[in-house]
């Protein structure tokens, strides 16, 4: 078993080992049998162990903010999360993809490492600095546009939809001037542009408890809709929200969530103190919802919701 | 002649035996490897009815699931004392890249843990966009290293919280 696993496996022992020493239903209910005392521990167990997890996540992107920090500005681009061969070549036909971002829209669209890309949204991609080609017509591509890959994967096309996501990047000011990405391309002057602030850590703490499903064909009949993420819990606190358990959300502010991850993107995006428009489906009806993201919750790593 | 003696010879002459000491040989050994398979058949029977239930219970197609027990444990990466090794980072994460992407896509999220994956996740397709720009502006050898250092960081953290949260899902 690797580090990893073994890591993750004693915090669960030690999450259930800790839980018995303050868990009130534990230590004051003697009553309880067995199978329900293991139940709760195993419930804090699995609290605590989700929020290691996110305080993992959270300190390794404030780690990740600031090594890019030290390399760029920050601009709205789209980002189709893959390296690239940009080394000229006078043999390739088209630009070698040699990483695919996990996780990133490139991944889940099929892209692999390995495809050699010959068109973006139609233009042709060749010649000896096709990598360069890439990244500058991707610095054309709006955010949440489609963009059309064509790729040769072991001699044969394919060829992928894939919506870039809006991220905060790049020119480098240790440069003193030309970068990719930019209005006017690497030889534009340097000149900042569209600053926006990161979204605060800890953000998630407002959605608290809320869980959300992907809608299958059989679900969205039930439902009444083909489309949106269903309501399985709302959040704790999420009178501000007026949803309920059992609603489908249909789209955020004109943004229709495609799965529940996509949804929690989607939610990642708001700040504290900021209106949210919903669009649901409750009881086969559909109804508008607004409402504004509490400013009072702000947890960091390390500060958690006290267990259920 | 002894009448008894005259008796015996009048007698027809014997049958010959339906086979002979090799052919009793062969078949004994036939029989005996008969016995000997008959357990594997049974294991192998035994076998098939528990792989057929297991599909009849979670399907053939690896589609999205929410459950931990399919999926084995993400690799880890070597590391220094100052965490991911800079040097080879971006081929270290290959294994850990590769056990990312063969996981399925949960079909139930919880969202503040799904919120930390997503960002995880568009950090390191940011860090990949950027290391394409580094590349091209031709920077210092030094500068990309930490790039690709902390991108190994970025992906092992997206690994760890991945499985914590594959096997939450798990015993839920």
């Amino acid at each position: 078993m690797s580090k990893i696993s073994a890591f993750v496996l004693a915090g669960l022992l030690l999450s259930g080992n800790a839980f018995a020493a303050d868990s009130p239903s534990a230590a004051s209910t003697p009553a309880a049998t067995p199978s329900s005392d293991l139940e709760a521990q195993l419930a804090a167990a699995r609290q605590k162990l989700e929020a290691a997890a996110r305080d993992v996540a959270q300190l390794s992107s404030q780690l990740g903010q600031s090594a890019m920090a030290r390399v760029q500005s920050l601009r709205t681009r789209a980002v189709l999360g893959i390296q690239l061969q940009v080394e000229p070549s006078a043999t390739e036909q088209g630009a070698t993809i040699i990483g695919v971002s996990p996780g990133g829209p490139a991944a889940d669209a099929g892209v692999a490492s390995g495809d050699v890309i010959v068109a973006l949204n139609g233009a042709q991609i060749t010649g000896p600095n096709a990598g360069r080609q890439v990244v500058e017509r991707m610095a054309l591509v709006k955010p949440d546009s489609k963009v059309t890959l064509k790729v040769m994967r072991d001699g044969k096309p394919k060829e992928f939809q894939i919506t870039p996501r809006a991220n905060i990047v790049d020119f480098f000011p240790g440069f003193n001037g030309p970068g990719p990405g930019r209005p006017g391309g690497f030889n534009a002057p340097w000149e900042p542009i569209e600053m926006r602030p990161a979204p605060p850590p800890g953000v998630g703490a407002i959605f608290e408890g809320m869980e959300l499903a992907d809608l299958s064909p059989a679900l969205g009949q039930y439902f009444g809709t083909t489309q949106g993420v269903l309501v399985i819990r709302v959040p704790h606190d999420g009178e501000f929200l007026k949803l309920q358990d059992g609603d489908v959300i249909l789209n955020m502010d004109g943004r229709v969530p495609e799965n529940g991850s996509h949804a929690a993107r989607i939610l990642r995006s708001y700040q504290p103190g900021e209106k949210i428009h919903l669009k649901i489906m409750r009881q086969k009806k559909t109804l508008g919802l607004e409402g504004t993201l509490p400013e009072r919750h702000h947890f960091g790593p390390g500060d958690h919701p006290p267990p259920e | 002649m002894h009448p008894n003696l005259k008796r015996l010879r009048e007698l027809p002459d014997a049958e010959a035996p339906p086979y002979g000491y090799g052919e009793f040989s062969r078949r004994y050994a036939r029989r005996r490897s008969r016995h000997a398979r008959a357990p594997l058949r049974l294991m192998a029977v035994a076998l098939a009815v528990v792989v057929a239930g297991w599909v009849m219970k979670h399907g053939l197609a690896p589609g999205m699931t929410d459950v931990a027990s399919v999926s084995p444990a993400p690799p880890s990466l070597p590391r220094s004392r100052s965490g991911v090794a800079a040097e080879g980072a971006a081929a270290l994460t290959g294994n850990a890249e590769r056990w990312l992407n063969a996981q399925p896509r949960s079909a139930i999220v919880r969202v503040p843990t799904q919120m930390a994956v997503t960002e995880l996740e568009d950090q390191i397709a940011a860090m990949d966009d950027q290391l394409n720009a580094v590349r091209l502006a031709q920077p210092h050898a030094q500068q990309l290293a930490v790039l690709q250092r902390d991108r190994a960081q970025l992906v092992e953290s997206l690994a760890q919280v991945r499985y914590a949260q594959i096997l939450v899902a798990g015993v839920q």
